[in-house]
């Protein structure tokens, strides 16, 4: 009888893959050593305290913050393969535009605060190409509704909006033109109960329907619960656990997981 | 393809407790099984024995490190001890599933949805993945007015 361990059996390379990812800030250590495969279709979530590097991992991946080392290569639509940490300002911006959503933990950095609702759904359409501005405005309407934001504030200005509405419109407005990768910082932070239902079973469609991938970075153990594939345990910078969402949840083996599982009720 | 189709051989478990002084509770020592395709195996032994301990570590929801879980799938033997997590996630799409005492949904999720979820995780279309999941809530006899109602409003 042979025993495998096929490591690929669909897609044959990771559409993100991270290795040494590391960043200080001055003496203060912001990740160190960091790696992960991403997948196609997985959802990866990153937990751990505050300042235990989540963010800064993200930050690193979208480019916001620049990493001191590492490789973080990712695999593009048409089959080429980039090292983000290389790529030109230009190329990563326009990357950033047509394949990555990026959704930040406060609202206001990725809306454009000075034009409608409607508009920041609809620009990044526009970016790619959509001109027809009657289409634009159905598909903004669209996903405004998904979002649960009434047709009627489609030519308001996000100040207008309360902190969970304008959460809800950055997240539209990443969605709307089908992105592979997604990065989340806190997504359902700050929300109504209710509308982090909505989201959550919106991100799980959107995963399922469009092969979406996203590394989402929470606090919330219960939303990684449901929406993650896999997690990262992140502590002073490092990860110090890894595994399918459930196992690290159910039998976390390091002792600074254990501490964190058993602190919440019910994960 | 012959062969069981779960085949558990030499399985132990045990949990280290660092939040309560390092603590080592060994559950399971030396466990081995097979069940082949089309049997039903029953385990029963009083509370406390390791029942649930060996059903979880068989699906991956509990770490193991000694011995093998194997499981034929897609055509070959798979170990689950030690798997690439892909692996594991592949295994439970398509061969391996897992009825728990507790149901974990996103909150407001229609039953008949919940259930097409998994069809649809596999690729399968929407409209599909609905018919399916409809005719096995039907099969288990769940009256149709509670499909469309979250599942946490049932008994």
């Amino acid at each position: 009888m042979t025993i495998e361990h096929p490591s690929a059996t669909v897609a044959d390379r990771p559409l993100l893959s991270v290795r040494g990812l590391g960043k200080r800030y001055g003496a203060q250590i912001g990740c160190r050593d960091v790696g992960f495969d991403l997948w196609p279709g997985e959802v990866l979530g990153v937990v751990g305290e505050s300042g235990s590097g989540k963010t800064t991992v993200l930050d690193c991946l979208s480019g916001r913050v620049a990493a001191d080392g590492g490789q973080v290569t990712y695999t593009k639509a048409d089959g080429s393969v980039v090292d983000l940490r290389r790529l030109d300002e230009a190329a990563r911006r326009r990357l950033l535009r047509t394949e990555w959503g990026v959704v930040h933990q406060h609202a206001r950095e990725g809306l454009r605060m000075n034009v409608s609702a409607g508009a920041n759904v609809g620009e990044r359409l526009m970016a790619l190409g959509a001109r027809h501005y009657g289409r634009v405005r159905g598909r903004a309407l669209d996903w405004l509704a998904r979002v649960e934001i009434g047709e009627s504030r489609i030519d308001d200005l996000p100040e207008t909006f309360s902190g969970g509405m304008q959460q809800r419109l950055q997240i539209a407005r990443n969605l709307v033109t089908e992105p592979r990768l997604v990065l989340m910082d806190e997504p359902t932070g700050g929300l109504d109960v209710s509308v982090q239902a909505r989201l959550l079973d919106l991100l799980r469609g959107l995963v399922e329907d469009l092969g979406l991938s996203a590394v989402i970075v929470t606090h919330d153990l219960a939303v990684a619960r449901l929406l993650a594939h896999r997690l990262l345990v992140m502590r002073g910078g490092l990860v110090v656990e890894s595994g399918l969402t459930d196992q690290v949840l159910d039998d976390p083996q390091h002792p600074y997981a254990q501490l964190l599982v058993s602190s919440v009720l019910q994960p | 393809m012959s062969g069981p189709a779960l085949e558990v051989r030499g399985l132990a478990k045990a949990f280290v407790l660092h939040v309560q002084g390092g603590v080592r509770l060994s559950v399971l020592d030396g466990v081995s099984l097979a069940v082949q395709a089309g049997e039903c195996v029953v385990l029963a032994d009083p509370s406390g024995a390791g029942k649930s301990t060996l059903l979880r570590s068989i699906y991956g929801n509990y770490l193991v490190r000694d011995g093998q879980v194997l499981i034929r799938h897609r055509e070959r033997v798979v170990d689950m001890v030690g798997a690439p997590p892909r692996l594991m996630l592949d295994v439970r799409r398509h061969t391996l599933g897992y009825v728990s005492q507790f149901l974990r949904v996103i909150p407001r999720v229609p039953t008949e949805q919940v259930v097409a979820g998994t069809l649809r995780a596999r690729g399968v279309e929407a409209g599909e993945a609905l018919g399916r999941a409809r005719a096995m809530l039907e099969r288990l006899r769940i009256p149709e007015r509670l499909w469309a109602l979250s599942p946490v409003t049932f008994s």
